[in-house]
């Protein structure tokens, strides 16, 4: 299902609405219960100010260093690589924080968000469209 | 051929593109038929590397974990007369060693040992050690020696100097002085949101520090027992909303009571601070007070990036006593005193490595006026 939705989507299939590649989408698990979080809930996920929503602990997920890694880093989170590094340095060394898991590609990341409750991701928003496992929570445009 | 086999069919002429590359893929039967059984085949294959993977896994939760992350943090110094000292010296730092473990989401361990080797004999001390369980964003309780919620300084920035904006603390934070900065006991701590504010809080309930009238210092105890005339209880609250990204507004508290000298001293702290991309900015205030007299203490540090790597900064310190204070005069304390530093931070290596160097502007009313330079080379690996 995972496979057709990104499938679909390179296709351009399902008449879906257009979206510039450059974009980003944030995914989440379809039947988690993080189908309502705003960019700021996102973005202190990623810097680990927050671990929960409500009583579940959340999965944060990573592409591999690299442009969209480091668009993502700066239009949602705020930071630069290297000082999201240093803040998660400082955080790990605060207070035994653990880092977000980094996933192999777009392709995983779409796979992982879909089959993880309660996991948060983000791909370049042409690769992905909402199915019954994957929602796109919003997109984060580029500049 | 049915809708479903068409669809399918469809689909695995798109999967296919890793098994043909350039080649387009075969629309007879047949060649579905041998395409679909190599895929099988794959997914077979993958199927037994990913068991062998989840039997790896189980094993990995077994091996031990406690030193798979260790870190070090270190520094070394040169200054010019430190305060006490005839001439300039070189100096040796704390080396802190440092681990963290986690077993799940929720269950967390951290420790931290300071060497300090300019001390005779040379001194390891566990300067944190607990363990904690997250039930959720709102509570996470930890037990074992912690950091005091006294403030933001405190809290943030601990034994390593490399996260320091500056070479040091601020004096009225150095360890073992006038306000107590570790607690043995337990931690109550965590955030509560509500649309764009979240509140933080902190409430610890440990063992009382003690003054050692020898070395006129202030100690944790109860380490291993509770010596103190009672418990010492502290709670922080810091503010922040969405609107004001970077800025946190804070308030804490303390007290504690000793024998000797015998007496309650209550400790309000303020604390103001804010973290942008260029500026970050620190005030805090704290009121000591006892029966018998009452100190005010407190700093206000800036620090702007010029480049990237380089940052000069600047704090001003203040302490302003009662001589007749009992508390600040047990830890040879009770004298007004101020500080001005101001240096520059440059990143060596943006994750591991800083140089810092800077002016310090010493005065205490029971001495003269001390100019010093200092530099430092801080790490952590």
């Amino acid at each position: 299902m995972v496979v057709l939705c990104l499938l679909a989507a390179l296709a351009g299939a399902g008449g879906a609405s257009a979206v510039r590649a450059e974009d980003l989408a944030v995914i989440v698990n379809a039947g988690g219960s993080l189908t309502s979080l705003t960019l700021p809930d996102v973005r202190a996920l990623y810097l680990g100010e927050r671990q929960f929503v409500g009583p579940e602990p959340v999965v944060v997920l990573h592409l591999p260093e690299g442009d969209v890694k480091a668009a993502f880093l700066s239009r949602a989170v705020g930071r630069t690589l290297k000082e999201y590094k240093l803040h998660w340095l400082q955080r790990v060394f605060q207070e035994g924080a653990t880092l977000p898991t980094v996933v192999a590609g777009p392709e995983a990341m779409v796979g992982v968000v879909a089959t993880r409750r309660n996991s948060v991701g983000y791909v370049p928003a042409s690769l992905v469209r909402d199915t019954p496992d994957v929602k796109i929570l919003f997109v984060v445009p580029s500049p | 051929m049915s809708v479903t086999g068409f669809t399918a069919g469809f689909a695995f002429a798109f999967l296919l593109t890793p098994v043909y590359g350039e080649s387009p893929p075969p629309h007879d039967a047949e060649g579905l038929r041998q395409t679909i059984r190599s895929l099988q085949d794959r997914i077979e294959r993958l199927e037994a590397v990913q068991s062998l993977r989840d039997v790896e896994q189980e094993h990995e939760e077994l091996r031990p974990r406690f030193g798979l992350n260790l870190g070090v943090f270190g520094d070394l110094n040169a200054s010019s007369t430190p305060r006490g000292q005839q001439r300039p010296a070189f100096g040796l730092g704390e080396v802190g060693l440092y681990s963290t473990a986690r077993s799940g989401d929720r269950l967390t361990f951290l420790f931290e040992a300071a060497i300090e080797v300019d001390e005779d004999p040379t001194e390891f001390d566990l300067e944190r050690y607990w363990v904690g369980y997250a039930f959720s964003d709102r509570l996470v309780v930890r037990a074992g020696r912690v950091h005091t919620a006294i403030g933001h300084w405190n809290r943030t920035y601990h034994h390593a100097r490399y996260f320091f904006p500056t070479i040091d603390r601020p004096f009225v934070l150095a360890y073992d002085w006038v306000l107590p900065t570790h607690l043995v006991g337990v931690e109550f701590a965590g955030t509560l949101r509500r649309g764009p504010t979240s509140l933080q809080y902190e409430l610890e309930i440990g063992n009382g520090p003690e003054i050692d009238t020898v070395n006129r210092a202030l100690k944790v105890t109860g380490d291993v027992q509770d010596r103190a005339r009672s418990k010492q209880a502290a709670l922080r609250i810091v503010g922040r909303h969405a609107a004001l990204p970077g800025l946190t507004v804070g308030l804490s508290g303390t007290t504690y009571a000793f024998d000797v000298p015998s007496l309650r001293e209550s400790v309000i702290g303020m604390e103001v601070a804010r973290s942008g991309a260029r500026v970050e900015w620190i005030a805090e205030g704290w009121r000591l007070a006892n029966p018998s007299a009452v100190a005010w203490a407190g700093y206000l540090q800036g620090a702007w990036k010029l480049r990237e790597a380089t940052a000069p900064f600047a704090r001003f310190e203040w302490l302003e006593t009662d001589a007749a204070d009992p508390y600040l005069g047990a830890l040879n304390a009770a004298v007004d005193r101020h500080q001005l530093i101001a240096g520059v931070r440059h990143d060596v290596d943006p994750l591991h490595s800083v140089v810092k160097a800077q002016y310090r502007r010493d005065s205490r009313a029971d001495d003269h006026i001390r100019h010093m330079a200092e530099l430092q080379w801080a790490f952590g690996f």
